[in-house]
């Protein structure tokens, strides 16, 4: 399994506060990799470290073996390393395809005459362009709103929005930071669905979820944190059964 | 043809109702007593000449409204291959038709109004600059008129101080130099988030306006002349007034067709996206800080041309320039017209340099006609001063526009699509 994300003693402190602490992770190619744990656990920090939002205080994160910690986001973007957020962060006064549109910067040329002339090759780019993000609509289901105001979603195609958005950065590793949160359990299964069709075009899902049914389904591996600390780490079974975990999110059984 | 019927009728009205005032005097005969009607071209004639910058202005706007699709996509590659839909939509283009129709008002229009529309676009040019800060990448600054009179000094002090200099190299000049001044100025503050960039800029124009005022190369308070007999001099037979005019309105062509080329492009794109949610748009490879500074550089730049055809159409510049409330008015401008919309830039930058133009006008008019005589004291004190009140005038509306209609008069036409596409 040749690795293509790889955290060592990845860590981050707010102020006394170790968010996270010491994680070390492998996502391989094409692997679904799911990072659990109770609120607070550092989660989204993790994340946001990854994706260059935060600089790690301390390790490393190799694509590729390159170390890419402490780039910021568009860099990170740029290196095929796509995420989603937790806190639906859209255009709000965009189109729904404008949306997509905008994720598609890093493939376009801005060489300034072309773009103020609109040369035919420029004109035919945009509208391939164009084909490509309907497409990328298309694949999580929102062609028919292509025109619609972000804003004007739903919450689950806010959602899946999310989601086209982020694919159209081209990416070979998502971040997906609770693509499910809120959302009833037939919803929940459509997005187990999508998101193993996402790993079937080929790329390498980072999941953190609370749904944990959606995890124990689609992950190939778990890692769970507790207080930033990695306390449990292998496949689904193996969480699922390991004391640390149940008595991290269920607390510590008493006896009398 | 139904669709039009009520303006018509409407019009016809407006004609009726005005046409005895317009076109008709009282002529009173002294020798038998009589008082006839006679026909009286000349009010109407004056009437009209008097109103032409509202009537070109207004025309304009709606125009580059209409020719907007000349830079949308979504009719450029609409159905069919982007090649063939991309000819028919410059077939539709209204531009063709404005652009004859401003030059030859050169040549229609008296030297008093068309003074008043070189200043009229000068101010429209400064708040399309400033909507591309401030509208469309949504960062605030507040000392916008300092690269205003940057330009404006430049063009003075090439003028004066280097001999053979010519006058058309000014504003050629000035964009890329203004540029440069947006690039070094927001580099350092367009870095850090919030609004750093407003109190930067308006520390940078207070001053850049405290160096000219004590500066003796710059005149001072007095600020300076500029030779302008030098520049036009025997220009195709046309006179000073007519070249800045025709020299305003091409550039303003050039920038409308600049800032809505970028803003329908992937650049614009990626200002709208930091307008929205910053964190996302870094998230999604826009390279936030670059954008930003591209943006602001840009509307820079554009002041700094604007500058230049200042100092090109008065003749003179001083530190008035730069004043904090020349920013604030150009910031006005942008916000009554709608954020983020180019062409309520325009309308905006119109309206509050129109109004308190023609109101001035009014009070004048006022004082010579009888008609004020039968009004109480008060109420014609307020009308003579009307002008005077302007401040007060923009400060209701300012508070108004943001009670009712936070988006601004245009105010973002999304909306508008969202509406229909439902």
């Amino acid at each position: 399994m040749s690795s293509l994300l790889q955290t060592r003693g990845l860590s981050k402190t707010f102020g006394g506060l170790k968010a996270v602490q010491n994680v070390d992770l492998t996502v391989g190619e094409n692997r679904v990799v799911s990072v659990i744990g109770p609120n607070g656990a550092g989660k989204t920090t993790f994340f946001n470290c990854l994706s260059g939002i935060y600089r790690p205080d301390g390790g490393e994160i190799l694509l590729d073996g390159k170390n890419i910690a402490g780039r910021a986001p568009h860099q990170v973007c740029r290196l095929g390393v796509a995420r989603t957020f937790q806190n639906i962060r859209l255009f709000p006064e965009m189109t729904v395809l404008e949306n997509v549109l905008v994720a598609q910067f890093q493939h376009r040329s801005l060489s300034p005459l072309p773009l103020l002339l609109r040369t035919p090759r420029f004109c035919t780019r945009e509208h391939e362009c164009r084909e490509e993000a309907l497409g990328f609509l298309e694949f999580v289901g929102l062609h028919a709103h292509a025109n619609r105001l972000s804003c004007n979603l739903a919450y689950g195609q806010q959602r899946r929005l999310e989601i086209a958005r982020a694919l159209a950065t081209k990416p070979r590793l998502l971040l997906l930071d609770e693509p499910a949160a809120g959302m009833n359990p037939q919803e929940a299964v459509e997005m187990v669905h999508l998101i193993s069709r996402i790993r079937e075009r080929g790329l390498a899902i980072l999941l953190i979820e609370h749904h944990m049914k959606v995890v124990m389904t689609i992950s190939d591996e778990i890692l769970v944190l507790d207080h930033g600390v990695p306390i449990a780490h292998g496949a689904p079974e193996q969480v699922r059964n390991d004391p640390q975990v149940i008595k991290a999110y269920l607390g510590e059984e008493v006896t009398h | 043809m139904s669709r039009w019927l009520p303006y018509l009728l409407g019009l016809a009205g407006i004609a009726a109702i005005t046409f005895p005032f317009l076109w008709l005097q009282l002529a009173p005969n002294f020798t038998d007593n009589t008082i006839r009607v006679v026909w009286a071209p000349g009010n109407g004639a004056q009437f009209f000449e008097d109103l032409s910058p509202v009537f070109l202005v207004g025309f304009l706007i709606w125009l580059g409204l209409r020719a907007n699709r000349l830079f949308k996509w979504d009719e450029a590659v609409g159905r069919s291959g982007a090649g063939q839909a991309v000819s028919r939509a410059w077939s539709h283009s209204w531009a063709w038709i404005a652009m004859p129709l401003v030059l030859g008002a050169a040549f229609v229009i008296s030297p008093g109004n068309l003074t008043l529309l070189t200043d009229v676009g000068i101010y429209m040019l400064l708040a399309l600059g400033l909507n591309i800060t401030v509208g469309m990448t949504g960062l605030l600054v507040l000392g916008y008129a300092g690269f205003f009179a940057f330009g404006a000094y430049f063009f003075a002090m090439m003028q004066n101080c280097v001999p053979f200099f010519p006058w058309w190299l000014a504003a050629p000049l000035a964009f890329p130099l203004g540029g440069l001044m947006g690039y070094l100025l927001g580099l350092p503050c367009l870095r850090l988030r919030g609004d750093y960039l407003a109190i930067v800029t308006l520390g940078f124009a207070e001053a850049f306006r405290e160096t000219i005022r004590n500066l003796d190369i710059t005149g001072g308070d007095q600020g300076i002349s500029i030779n302008l007999h030098n520049m036009f001099r025997g220009f195709a037979g046309l006179a000073h007034g007519q070249i800045a005019y025709i020299m305003v309105a091409l550039v303003l062509f050039l920038a409308v067709f600049l800032v809505q080329r970028l803003y329908h492009s992937p650049i614009g794109r990626a200002w709208i996206a930091i307008r929205e949610n910053e964190i996302a748009a870094a998230a999604m490879g826009v390279p936030v800080v670059q954008m930003k500074l591209l943006a602001f550089s840009l509307s820079a730049a554009i002041a700094a041309v604007a500058g230049v055809l200042s100092g090109a159409s008065d003749g003179f510049v001083s530190p008035v320039l730069c004043e904090f409330q020349q920013s604030i008015m150009v910031l006005a401008m942008v916000i009554l017209g709608g954020l983020g919309n180019s062409y309520g830039a325009l309308l905006g930058a119109a309206l509050l340099f129109l109004v308190p133009e023609y109101l001035k006008r009014l009070s004048m008019m006022e004082s010579n006609s009888g008609f004020s005589a039968a009004l109480p004291g008060f109420l014609r004190d307020s009308l003579a001063h009307l002008s005077d009140y302007r401040l007060l005038l923009f400060g209701a509306i300012m508070v108004l526009m943001m009670l009712y209609r936070p988006q601004g008069l245009l105010g973002s036409r999304r909306r508008k699509e969202e509406i229909l596409h439902r």
